[in-house]
């Protein structure tokens, strides 16, 4: 189960993510960022209340920050130490800019 | 326990039903917190790694089995998987070798056929996955090694069994704290490795060369201390061990504490290994003398006698898991039902708190003794946990000590 909220403010946008990011969650996501991140600077997607991640999400967020290195900027903000820990161990730390 | 099994040809499709047979899991095993999100990630990772590898057209069956302090992912496929698929799945296991216990007839028939050239190398995709991230760090194929890279950090042990009738894959997760801080985590500095045998002078130089190792890790008198009197109760265990061994000490240190790493190794025969097996079983009556003596029994048992590690489990509260490589040719049935291919693991935590559980209701001496014992030990008192780990003719042993003094 997986909530995302939006909050579009002129040419930012942020997702709030709430649940899990998992095999079955992951497309979902990646749709709905596709279908909004057109024309989008700054992309902050708030962790906060993501309990959980696997490599299925983590390839949407490779993806996203990929096309946003083309037109803006991609934070991940307050990940729980369960989630920071997997971006961790995968070098996730090293290419995506989290705080 | 062990869990409802589910058969699945693909993840997706059936991926709501292998969550709810998991989430069933969770909550009867009582596995919360970081302990329930490792364990599911891992399952969700394992099975995507596995379906990727042995493709979509062929099923896999999975189920979950263990408890609190150590639970387990199985993923079985049948039907034969061509070379590549072999090698891929081998490369997944922590020995790095394909973890089928091989029967006397088996043996016979590689010395006619020789070893098989290997069809993939886990070497050259890591190379060029490095290559691809140096072209693009962003690349989805540079990063094709996530679910790989997720069980390997994660998991306490992989196993995988590969023959001509399919694979086997058994993923461990040990939950205990020895486990999860020497295990998941990288160590800020490990020492110099020294190798030793239980042979009188080799013993005597390794206790004198401990001095200099422990000087490197730069700690406090006290704690410094505790890791010495942990290298020379270690290094005692090995020249106490009957059998030739070899072995080799070390220390990782990590923020808070230190663990001492201890590995025995054994290259016995047949014909030796059947001859410390009927030693064994002759003395299985002698009780084990000193806390210390209790780790060598564990060790002991574990390698010469397979036969009696349930025994052993009974005994010392020890867990049998299903590492599938013990007692290779000691017992050929084995081979045809993994399940009894048991190794072991102890915990020096759990069987005080076994010990602690009982203490109450030890009404004479005799029953108090084993908790008397653990109390005048020197080990139980410096070291947070002990872990002993039997796997093939290898010993694994953690004392993880925590520090006293700030750093």
């Amino acid at each position: 189960m997986l909530n995302i909220n939006k909050n579009v403010d002129g040419m930012n946008l942020t997702f709030k993510l709430e649940g899990r990011l998992d095999t079955m969650t992951s497309p979902e996501l990646e749709e709905t960022v596709n279908d909004r991140i057109n024309n989008v600077e700054k992309l902050v997607f708030d962790l906060t209340n993501l309990e959980y991640i696997s490599s299925a999400g983590l390839r949407v967020l490779l993806l996203t920050q990929k096309k946003m290195n083309k037109q803006g900027t991609m934070l991940l903000t307050n990940p729980q130490p369960e989630v920071k820990e997997i971006f961790e161990v995968t070098g996730f730390t090293d290419i995506l800019n989290i705080r | 326990m062990e869990s409802e099994h589910i058969i699945i040809q693909d993840v997706r499709e059936h991926y709501e039903r292998l969550d709810s047979i998991l989430e069933d899991y969770i909550i009867r095993t009582d596995l919360k917190g970081k302990k329930n999100m490792h364990f599911s990630l891992l399952a969700e990772e394992a099975v995507r790694l596995a379906k990727a590898i042995i493709n979509d057209q062929n099923t896999i069956e999975i189920w979950f089995e263990g408890d609190n302090r150590l639970s387990e992912i199985f993923i079985k496929t049948t039907g034969k998987l061509n070379d590549v698929q072999q090698d891929e799945l081998i490369s997944m296991s922590s020995s790095g070798e394909n973890d089928i216990k091989e029967t006397f007839f088996d043996i016979i028939k590689s010395k006619f056929t020789g070893e098989r050239e290997t069809s993939w190398s886990l070497a050259d995709y890591e190379a060029e996955l490095r290559l691809k991230k140096e072209q693009d760090k962003l690349s989805i194929e540079a990063w094709d090694n996530l679910e790989r890279s997720l069980l390997a950090n994660l998991a306490t042990d992989i196993s995988i069994e590969v023959s001509d009738k399919g694979a086997l894959m058994i993923i461990a997760k040990d939950f205990s704290k020895t486990a999860t801080t020497v295990a998941s985590r990288k160590p800020v500095m490990t020492t110099t490795n020294l190798i030793f045998t239980n042979k009188e002078d080799s013993i005597k130089n390794t206790i004198e060369k401990a001095d200099d190792v422990i000087k490197t890790l730069d700690l406090g008198k006290k704690d410094a201390l505790h890791v010495k009197l942990a290298y020379e109760e270690s290094i005692g265990m090995v020249n106490n061990l009957s059998g030739d061994f070899a072995a080799s000490i070390w220390t990782e240190k990590y923020k808070d504490n230190c663990a001492l790493k201890l590995k025995i190794y054994t290259k016995m025969d047949l014909n030796k290994k059947e001859e410390f097996i009927a030693t064994s079983t002759s003395k299985k009556n002698a009780e084990a003398v000193g806390f210390m003596a209790k780790v060598k029994d564990v060790v002991e048992t574990g390698i010469y006698n397979y036969e009696n590690i349930m025994k052993l489990n009974q005994k010392y509260n020890g867990y049998a898991i299903n590492y599938g490589a013990m007692g290779t040719y000691i017992n050929p049935t084995v081979s045809e039902n993994s399940a009894l291919a048991t190794g072991l693991v102890w915990s020096m935590m759990d069987y005080k708190n076994e010990l602690r559980g009982l203490v109450g209701d030890l009404e004479t001496e005799e029953q108090s003794e084993p908790w008397d014992e653990l109390e005048r030990s020197i080990i139980a008192n410096i070291a947070d946990d002990v872990v002993v780990g039997v796997k093939k003719n290898i010993v694994n042993m953690s004392i993880v000590i925590d520090m006293k003094e700030a750093q």
